[in-house]
C-alpha cells in the first residue's frame, strides 16, 4: 500500500486525537511539540517506503528501519507525558500558592 | 479545631490539599531534576550528530564500515547503563527509566541496520531524523523538570 500524503494527513490526524486522549488537560502545553514530532514520524515512514520501493533496502532492512521509528515514536510519548506531568504539577503548585495565604489565614497556622 | 474548616468550602480545599501536601507546600509527581542526567544526554546526543555527519561521507566506504564503529556502540553503551544506574538510584523516575530503555533499543537496531551495511547516505537519513527526534524530545522533557516552578 503507497503512504499518499492523505493517509499521512489521516495518521497524523489520528496520532494526535489519541494523543489528545492519553494527555487530556497538559495537551495544550505538548501540543505543538507533539504535532511536530508525528509529522517527523509520517515523513520518515514515506521516505522508508520511498528506500523500499526503489529498491535500496531489504525487507529486512526496511523492518530495522521502521523499529527504531516505532521505538522513537515511543521515547516521544513519554516524554511528552513526562513534560505533561510536570505542567500538571505546576498548575497545582501555582494553585497553592494562590489559596496558601487565605487557607493558612482561616485555618490561623501555617498549613501550607 | 478552628470555626473556618466546618464550611463546606474549606473542607473540600482542605481534603485536596492534604492528600497531596501534608507538610510541604510543594506537590512533586515527578522526578527532581538531575544535572548529570541532562549533560549525559547532551553529550550522547553530540556523539550521534558526530556520528551522522561521518556517515554523510563515509556511508558506503570501507571507512564507515560497521567493524570501523564497534567502539563508538561500546562507548554510547557505557554511556547509556552509566544512566541506566544512577537514574534507578533516584526516586520517580519510572518516566526516565522506560526513555533509557527506549534508546537502548533504538542504538541495538541501529547497530543492526549498521553491521547489515549502509551502501548510501539515504538509508541513514530515516535513522538520523528519529534519533533528532528522540533526543530532542528528552532535552524537551529535561527542559521542562528544569524550568519547574520552585
Amino acid at each position: 500500500m503507497t503512504l499518499t500524503d492523505k493517509n499521512r494527513k489521516d495518521l497524523l490526524e489520528r496520532m494526535i486525537e489519541a494523543a489528545k486522549e492519553v494527555l487530556n488537560s497538559s495537551w495544550l502545553e505538548v501540543k505543538p511539540f507533539a504535532e511536530q514530532e508525528f509529522s517527523h514520524f509520517t515523513d520518515n515512514l514515506k521516505l522508508i517506503q520511498e528506500l523500499t520501493t526503489a529498491g535500496k533496502i531489504t525487507q529486512e532492512q526496511a523492518r530495522n528501519q521502521m523499529e527504531i521509528q516505532k521505538e522513537s515514536m515511543r521515547l516521544v510519548i513519554l516524554c511528552i507525558r513526562g513534560v505533561g506531568i510536570v505542567a500538571a504539577e505546576n498548575t497545582l503548585n501555582a494553585i497553592i500558592e494562590v489559596i496558601k495565604t487565605p487557607v493558612n489565614k482561616a485555618l490561623g497556622w501555617a498549613l501550607l | 479545631m478552628h470555626h473556618a474548616t466546618n464550611h463546606p468550602w474549606d473542607r473540600l480545599i482542605l481534603s485536596c490539599l492534604l492528600i497531596f501536601s501534608i507538610s510541604c507546600s510543594q506537590v512533586r509527581l515527578i522526578q527532581e531534576y538531575d544535572e548529570v542526567t541532562d549533560r549525559q544526554i547532551t553529550s550522547m546526543q553530540e556523539k550521534f550528530a558526530r556520528f551522522f555527519v561521518k556517515m554523510r561521507k563515509q556511508a558506503g566506504m570501507p571507512e564507515g564500515n560497521y567493524a570501523k564503529y564497534e567502539s563508538f556502540y561500546d562507548d554510547v553503551r557505557t554511556q547509556l547503563n552509566v544512566l541506566e544506574v544512577r537514574n534507578r538510584a533516584i526516586p520517580r523516575t519510572d518516566i526516565t527509566n522506560d526513555i533509557i530503555s527506549s534508546l537502548e533499543k533504538e542504538v541495538d537496531l541501529l547497530e543492526n541496520l549498521h553491521r547489515m551495511g549502509f551502501t548510501t547516505y539515504d538509508e541513514v537519513i530515516p535513522v538520523k531524523y528519529a534519533m533528532e527526534s528522540s533526543f530532542a524530545a528528552m532535552l524537551k522533557f529535561q527542559l521542562a523538570l528544569k524550568s519547574r516552578i520552585k
